[in-house]
């Protein structure tokens, strides 16, 4: 089976001149939900990045969902990011305007062009129950705590179901409970629907709760356990 | 739709400075609209007026005064002419019909404007409640005179004083409304008409009291012989007419010299016009002018100031458009952040410069429609500019 994500001898970047990463070898398989890790600055970020089609391969081959990032234009990449990825971005990129019920549903609205339908505002409202949203789905960003506010791009990620999800350091502002609960979301959301999942992390009491860890740190960018 | 909705959540967002530049930029669309629509009714108003009255005969002076004491009422302190001119022209043979104006007094600071019942005729004017004025001391109400005073047929209304203070100077007049015209959306909505000689009666010209020969108090007696009395100031002049006093209202003055403002003039065609025009001009002694000439050279002078006028709230328009382009050059600079994180999630670049813009169309849009609203409500209205003449 063609695995979910899969880079060969992939050199990453934003550019001449910029930072750079090698990837000899990673693939993570559908279904399957893997943590990367690595030193700051490593390039985990970078790499979500190149699997998302944010930015192009410098060389090498990233292949995702069965487009090949490499050759695929940068509207293909756009559309594979909207359509069928969900991210959860370090920075969190939300809509300061937007309401918070507004930001789940973003990525539906930019995708179809139309007003999303009764199933997916239900489906952004269950998510925003398990995680603690739901007196603020009225409310702008600008009036959420840091943890509220990753709370909130972790369900915008989620509500349009994807089929892969990368998530850069989801509970890195919140507290041990809501991590606990917002890494628990993504887990069994995961093996619900039977998405793939890629989960950096910098918490090492994380990672047994995912199938494969993929450590940047090492030579071979392997998994280690 | 959906980019729609994400507009106006952006505006929403933003009301208050979406709101002030919106007000700023309809502001700029609005005056000039504004001043196209009024200057439009003003033009079509005069030229009405004006070709509704052939010509029009006066002192010599200003033909411009002349004209906006003939059609407009204006008071502007023409020379007045002496109704001895009435019977001249009259008797000349003209076959032209002669219609004297009287508009040098007013009643409830509303023109107060002594004629004939010919101008009625001639103006197409109609009692929409009562009758015309048709004995001294009765008026009839303009339209919008009556709406404003709230009068009707059989209330009264006195004269504006000539001079507060100057006691030797006749009383106001209490006149009786006999009736209240059909609005016509003329200067005559705004004045009360009455029979030349009420004018008369206005200036003390023509006037009534006690008969001083007869059961006079021997009081008020100052002096005198066989042909004049001498009165102490406690003798008044009536200052009301009724059927009771209309028989003392007496002339002391010589008929011929009684002043008139002026002389709507409507000859039978073109040829009784033109000759009594050359005959007018021969004379010398009289000013007779043709209101639609004078109406043009009035038009000329106001479009002269209207592109003026333009020129500056087209400066105006042109400061506040840039001021505006840089307002929303600002707000897209504010909003790189959400740019970029459209970009991250997936937006195309399309959506992305249609979310950008939608917003500054929005507000353009609605600053147009504003401006256009407020010149059609202006419109609607119908506003008579010539008032402000």
């Amino acid at each position: 089976m063609e695995p979910a994500v899969e880079l060969e001898g992939a050199r990453l970047g934003y550019g001449p001149g910029t930072f750079e990463l090698c990837v000899p070898h990673l693939r993570v398989a559908v279904g399957e939900r893997a943590a990367l890790i690595g030193p700051s600055g490593c390039g985990k970020s970078t790499l979500l990045h190149a699997v998302a089609g944010v930015v192009a391969p410098a060389a090498g081959a990233v292949r995702v969902l069965g487009q090949d990032q490499g050759t695929a234009g940068g509207a293909a990449r756009r559309r594979l990011r909207l359509e069928r990825i969900g991210l959860v971005f370090q920075r969190l990129e939300l809509i300061e305007y937007l309401t918070v019920l507004d930001n789940l549903l973003l990525p539906l609205r930019l995708a179809s062009g139309r007003a999303p339908g009764p199933a997916h505002v239900e489906r952004a409202r269950t998510l925003s129950q398990r995680l603690g949203l739901t007196p603020l789905l009225d409310a702008r960003p600008q009036r959420l705590s840091g943890g509220e506010r990753q709370r909130t791009a972790l369900a915008r990620a989620l509500v349009p179901a994807p089929e892969l999800v990368l998530a850069d350091e989801p509970t890195g502002s919140l507290d041990p409970d809501n991590a606990e609960r917002a890494l628990q979301l993504l887990l069994d959301d995961s093996a619900e629907r039977g998405s793939t999942l890629l989960v950096v992390t910098h918490d090492p009491g994380q990672l047994g709760a995912f199938d494969v860890v993929h450590d940047l740190g090492q030579p071979s960018g392997e998994s280690v356990a | 739709m959906n980019a729609l909705y994400l507009t106006l959540r952006y505006l929403a967002a933003h009301r208050g400075p979406s709101l002030v530049l919106a007000c700023a930029l309809g502001l700029t669309f609005a005056i000039p609209m504004g001043t196209a629509v009024l200057m439009r009714a003003f033009e079509v108003r005069l030229e009405r007026r004006a070709e509704s009255t052939p010509l029009v005969i006066g002192a010599r002076g200003s033909r411009f005064d002349l004209v906006l004491d003939a059609l407009y009422f204006r008071r502007t302190g023409l020379e007045p002419l002496n109704a001895g001119v009435l019977e001249e022209l009259r008797a000349a043979g003209d076959d032209a019909l002669i219609v004297p104006l009287d508009v040098r007094h007013a009643a409830r600071k509303a023109p107060l404007v002594g004629t004939t019942l010919d101008y009625y005729d001639r103006r197409g004017l109609r009692a929409a409640r009562g009758n015309l004025p048709l004995i001294l001391g009765e008026c009839a109400l303009g339209a919008a005179v009556a709406e404003r005073l709230g009068l009707g047929p059989g209330d009264t209304l006195f004269t504006d004083p000539t001079d507060l203070y100057d006691i030797t100077r006749p009383p106001a007049i209490e006149l009786i409304v006999t009736g209240v015209l059909s609005p016509t959306e003329t200067p005559d909505d705004e004045a009360v008409f009455c029979d030349l000689r009420t004018s008369w009666v206005v200036d003390g010209l023509l006037h009534g009291h006690e008969s001083v020969t007869q059961d006079i108090d021997p009081g008020l007696v100052l002096g005198g012989d066989e042909e004049r009395v001498t009165l102490n100031a406690s003798f008044l002049s009536l200052a009301s007419v009724d059927p009771t006093t209309l028989a003392s209202f007496h002339l002391h003055a010589d008929p011929e010299q009684l002043p008139i403002s002026a002389l709507l003039v409507f000859p039978a065609d073109a040829k009784a016009q033109t000759l009594m025009l050359h005959r007018l001009e021969v004379g010398g002694r009289l000013r007779a002018v043709r209101p639609t000439e004078v109406t043009a050279e009035l038009l000329q002078l106001v479009l002269r100031l209207r592109a003026t006028l333009d020129a500056v709230a087209l400066a105006l328009g042109a400061g506040t458009l840039l001021l505006a382009g840089l307002v929303l050059a600002l707000a897209n600079a504010q909003r790189r952040g959400e740019v970029k994180s459209l970009e991250l999630l997936g937006a195309s670049r399309a959506q992305v410069r249609w979310l950008q813009a939608l917003p500054a169309l929005a507000v353009l849009g609605a600053s147009l429609a504003g401006a256009f609203l407020a010149a059609s409500a202006l419109n609607w209205l119908g506003l008579d500019p010539t008032r402000w003449l």
